[in-house]
């Protein structure tokens, strides 16, 4: 099977570079899965890449963006 | 891996009374009657399903050890692991009444299972009904356990996800005095757990390489270490009041 390289970059980056897969379509199921998995964690202003490679070649990045427009009083509570 | 446990496991019904007494009282005259039971025994490698989806039992298996799982797979072909299963645990006691096993059960490492008749079980559930109460309590605390894994999979966030899992495999495990020293024996690999906590193997690698640098605990060559227990109840927000050990 060939190997898949996951990379976050952010606030609280990540890499794991030996991910056995079956296929670039797994890859990407992964790659969507590893994004909700993080989205949970994700805070206002806040941004992040995750990049997906394939035996060390880049074959996706997703990235997510978050504006802040308001800054509250107090640390929000979501 | 037998050096790890303190007792012999050559009587199948010997880890199921144990399992057995940590939900139920079980008199040594019903303890007698278990032991009678007829039993095969079968050794099971790794990886194999030894129940399929739809299939109609006329046994019920005990683990006498190692570690079994319950899973189905979706139409889109992905596996959920529901619940796991250890020495002492009976999976299908539910085949007793139900025609039809609706999910798979597979051996997570190389196991011995040991397979009752059913009309052993009926038989003896006619003679003796404290015997039938402990199996029904059974059924109920693995009913328990579920609603906790919705509350689970639904509700917290990944880490916790792992926390509430580890927290409660030791307290089981414990129960039935297969954890020692805040360490066991649990061969898994991310690939599973995340298929058990409905996460990406790579997020799974992502929690466990955090726990283990913030010295919660760490996963590692089919051992599981505690190294901070109390931090680990709270992060799952784990209460053993759902598993009703008396």
């Amino acid at each position: 099977m060939p190997t898949y390289q996951f990379r976050i970059s952010g606030s609280n980056p990540f890499v794991d570079t030996d991910v056995q897969l079956r296929s670039s379509e797994v890859a990407w199921e992964e790659a969507l899965r590893l994004v909700r998995d993080i989205e949970g964690s994700l805070q206002p202003g806040e941004s992040w890449t995750l990049d997906v490679g394939e035996e060390g070649t880049a074959i996706f990045r997703i990235i997510v963006t978050t504006e802040h427009f308001r800054i509250p009083e107090r640390s929000p509570s979501w | 891996m037998g050096g790890f446990y303190p007792w012999g496991t050559s009587m199948p019904t010997e880890m199921m009374i144990r399992r057995l007494r940590v939900n139920s009282d079980i008199s040594d005259d019903d303890a007698s009657a278990l032991r009678t039971l007829p039993s095969r025994i079968r050794e099971v490698p790794e990886e194999t399903v030894f129940i399929h989806e739809g299939d109609r039992p006329s046994h019920c298996c005990v683990i006498m050890s190692g570690f079994a799982f319950r899973s189905k797979v979706t139409e889109g072909g992905k596996r959920q692991i529901l619940s796991f299963h250890p020495a002492g645990d009976l999976p299908d006691l539910h085949g007793l009444l139900l025609e039809r096993t609706d999910h798979d059960l597979t051996t997570l490492s190389d196991a011995r299972l040991a397979f009752i008749e059913h009309r052993h079980i009926n038989k003896l559930i006619e003679a003796r009904p404290t015997i039938g109460r402990a199996l029904w309590r059974e059924t109920l605390v693995d009913a328990a356990i579920f609603r906790e894994r919705i509350v689970n999979l639904g509700t917290r966030s990944a880490p916790a996800r792992l926390a509430h899992f580890v927290a409660e495999l030791r307290h089981r495990l414990s129960a039935v005095g297969l954890a020692v020293d805040d360490e066991f024996e649990f061969p898994i690999t991310q690939a599973e757990l995340a298929e058990a906590l409905g996460l990406s193997t790579v997020h799974v690698n992502r929690v466990i390489q955090s726990f283990r640098a913030a010295g919660v605990l760490d996963i590692a060559r089919s051992r599981v270490r505690l190294k901070d227990i109390e931090r680990l109840v709270n992060i799952g927000g784990f209460n053993e009041l759902y598993l009703h050990a008396q």
